[in-house]
């Protein structure tokens, strides 16, 4: 075991040597990072949305390796960048930064804004460190388990995704959540089936033949209702309060460090659930983080501790959603969905088959992206602060354009461009009507394997619907896939509270007895 | 009316369109062979090769769904009323909600009916232009002013080279673009002073970051990163794209002695 991991190591040291000693590396890290930092700051963009334009630009035409080195870059820069806006200006560059705010823009009021950077920077940077270490050290037991799954494993896996990332992300009803899901998996099921070349919904279209491709999808998805939300809000922008000095107090470091460790470990197990994210892992490592706070009555006033709760998890998530991505071809975040997309549009299928020597140059490249974003940060605050004053009537206009050349670019037509405009509008009022859409987006990504697997399955068995559970993978899947359904209706929902209620006296009276005995 | 009262007629709404849009696929569906399912030409009659087994079960999912979501809305009190009719028509009324469809106008047609037939940094610099003046003031009348230059162009163009063969045969329609550019930066001046306001910093560089933003990117994708870019045979493009190759390209090879 521990040959193996030293193997693994000396892999990691080779690749990230061959990165760190090419400058073409820092170009590319340098301009996604700082990229990334803006769009994090800029408050109406996202890192989803980061990684998506960059994917436009990158396209297909650029070696893989390359393309991911400002696609990481950009989506480390992001997450970390939405803290600037959090800590000066109490509004969240990004979803994930939003616990940040709670303590940070307190701090900023006290004049500690330059502290709170500083720590964030570096909490961040660990974050992302931690989250990294694990995806090398735990994408190899999840890679050796993956090779055991075969066809019914893969379509239940692909439904697990999206019903997770449904369930989880829906602010109002679960079932909002299922059905942007499945109208993601709909989507999918456009063009020639991947079994029997069955044209499906093209109704005479010829480009619908190759089904709906990624890229514009993503850029509608994602792009288009931020700026329509951004145009109906006007110009925002507003002026950052005094900053101070900007450096991270190490003793204050070292006394965090449980925090910083416990946060991390939160961040990628978060980042590991398929669709859930960033925003998720830092409110409930903030969560945790004040339930195990020596002084939890400081949370919300301008607590270092809750501030370095939410940035090291929401970093730390980085590397845990790229775990599923990796194994399994499931995003664990929306921006992991956007990578997911510029992965698929460069011919790498990530899954049990990707090639190793990817994932540890994609470790490699991460662990060079957090060392740029640190010193980018302490380094270039001021210059990222200034960012702020910007407007979004200003930037959001750009965005479209950079989004219609990009998606153009990548497909080659208009027609991408038609198809991003409607995902976009239909997005746009889907969001209106507090449907999430990640899961749309993984819907659409994991639909076509859905549906070959699933009816792989079924040709391998001749029909046998047992084979989903003559399996023990596939049997735990189907099992998780049931619960998760169930435990959302009101009728389950009821029946497990009296259960719980009708087990409460026994319980009781199991502890009477214990005492009496 | 509540947030969530509001919410729920919307659910309302949403899931009869739901209901109706999975009625329609299930219908196209039952349009694929499923009892005879055919591969490469042969008929092996197995349900599980079909290609509408997976599209039933998402489209029925959907109906049910729908019907859920249906059940929900009409409990928590989404069923419409007298009330909603008048609270969608001051909602409509709104003036965020005119903002945002002038914005939802302004891009559909530049996407539907700039970008395939006008030259792209002509196309980009108008809507750049147009967005920022529109939204960046807070005024309608800015907004109105702002789609209202858009649309012209983008009407003449739909109206004289609707057919994609013509897209890139014409040039009148970029010329029409860039009069329209023009027209929109003095109206803009013009009219903010009017209204009795001074441009600020950002209004006052708008038409230049409208012009340099698509061609630096234009200039970036298509030599920079040799991707495809829009309508290469647009007024300003064509002339960029020939210079590029007649001029700076062997002039850069006679520098470097090839």
């Amino acid at each position: 075991m521990l040959d193996f991991i030293f193997a693994q190591f000396a892999g990691f040291a080779s690749q990230f040597l061959e990165l760190a000693t090419d400058p073409v590396t820092y170009i590319y890290l340098v301009g996604s990072v700082a990229l990334g930092i803006v769009f994090g700051a800029l408050p109406g963009l996202t890192a989803t949305l980061a990684v998506t334009i960059l994917t436009g630009f990158f396209g297909n035409k650029f070696p893989v390796e390359q393309s991911l080195i400002a696609l990481i870059g950009a989506y480390v820069g992001a997450i970390y960048g939405g803290s600037y806006p959090s800590i000066l200006l109490n509004i969240p560059g990004t979803a994930a930064s939003a616990a940040t705010a709670v303590d940070g823009y307190p701090l900023a009021k006290q004049g500690r804004g330059g502290e709170a950077l500083g720590m964030t920077t570096t909490a961040s940077f660990i974050g992302t460190l931690i989250g990294t270490f694990c995806l090398l050290v735990f994408v190899w037991v999840l890679m050796a388990m993956s090779k055991q799954i075969a066809s019914p494993e893969k379509a239940l896996l692909a439904l697990f995704g999206i019903l997770v990332s449904g369930t989880l992300m829906s602010s109002d009803l679960v079932i909002k959540g299922w059905i942007a899901g499945l109208i993601g998996l709909a989507m999918a099921m456009v063009g020639l089936d991947p079994i029997l070349s069955e044209q499906r919904y093209t109704f005479g279209w010829s480009y619908l033949l190759s089904g709906f491709q990624v890229v514009p999808v993503l850029m509608g998805a994602f792009a288009i209702p931020q700026i329509l939300f951004g145009l109906r809000e006007g110009p925002q922008a507003g002026s950052p309060v005094q900053v101070g000095r900007i450096r991270p107090n190490l003793r204050k470091v070292r006394r965090y460090m449980p925090t910083i460790a416990r946060s991390g470990a939160i961040g990628v197990g978060i980042g590991s659930l398929p669709g859930v994210g960033e925003d998720v892992s830092g409110w409930v490592s903030y969560g945790v983080g004040k339930s195990f706070s020596k002084t939890p009555e400081e949370f919300g006033k301008g607590s270092l501790e809750g501030l370095i709760s939410s940035e090291t998890a929401n970093n730390a998530c980085i590397g845990g959603a790229l775990i599923p991505l990796l194994v399994l071809g499931i995003p664990g975040s929306p921006p992991a969905a956007a990578l997911l997309g510029a992965l698929m549009i460069n011919n790498v299928t990530p899954g049990p088959t990707i090639d190793p020597a990817l994932i540890i140059r994609i470790v490699a490249i991460l662990v060079l992206a957090s060392f740029t974003m640190f010193v980018l940060g302490l380094f270039m605050a001021r210059v990222f602060i200034s960012v702020l004053r910007l407007p979004q009537t200003v930037f959001l206009p750009v965005v479209l354009v950079l989004t219609t050349i990009g998606s153009f670019s990548v497909g080659g037509g208009t027609n991408d461009l038609f198809l991003m405009i409607v995902v976009g509008m239909v997005s746009y009022a889907l969001i209106r009507m507090q449907y999430p859409i990640a899961p749309l987006v993984i819907g659409v990504i994991l639909g076509g394997l859905f549906d070959e697997t699933f009816r792989r399955s079924l040709l391998v068995s001749d029909g046998d619907l047992t084979t989903f559970l003559t399996r023990p993978g596939a049997a735990i899947l189907v099992f998780l896939n049931v619960v998760l359904v169930l435990v959302q209706l009101p009728a389950a929902k009821r029946l497990l509270r009296r259960v719980v209620r009708s087990s409460r006296p026994n319980i009781a009276n199991a502890r009477t007895d214990e005492k009496g005995a | 009316m509540n947030e969530r009262t509001r919410l729920r007629q919307q659910d309302f709404w949403t899931a009869l369109t739901l209901i109706a849009v999975s009625g329609f696929f299930l219908f196209k569906t039952s349009e694929i062979p499923f009892f005879q399912a055919n591969a490469a030409g042969v008929e092996s009659g197995r349900w599980y090769n079909s290609a509408a087994l997976v599209p039933y079960g998402i489209f029925a999912a959907i109906l049910l769904l729908g019907v859920m979501l249906l059940v929900t809305a009409i409990r928590q009190g989404g069923t419409p009323d007298a009330g909603q009719f008048r609270s969608v028509v001051a909602w409509m009324r709104s003036d965020s909600v005119q903002r945002m469809a002038a914005g939802a106008l302004v891009m559909l047609a530049y996407i539907f009916a700039l970008v395939p037939r006008v030259d792209f940094i002509l196309s980009s610099a108008l809507v750049l232009l147009a967005l920022i003046y529109g939204f960046h003031e807070t005024r309608l009348r800015a907004t109105r002013i702002a789609l209202l230059v858009v649309l012209v162009p983008s009407v003449y163009a739909l109206a004289a080279h609707l057919p994609r063969s013509e897209w890139n045969a014409h040039h009148d329609d970029d010329w029409l673009t860039l009069a329209a550019f023009v027209a929109l930066t003095l109206v803009m001046y013009v009219e903010i002073r009017r209204a009795g306001r001074r441009p600020d910093a950002y209004l006052k560089i708008a038409p230049v970051i409208a012009v340099a933003v698509p061609i630096l990117l234009i200039i970036a994708m298509a030599f920079g990163f040799r991707q495809n870019v829009p309508n290469r045979t647009g007024l300003v493009f064509q002339k960029i794209e020939y210079h590029y190759y007649v001029t700076i390209k062997p002039w850069l090879a006679g520098k470097d002695g090839r």
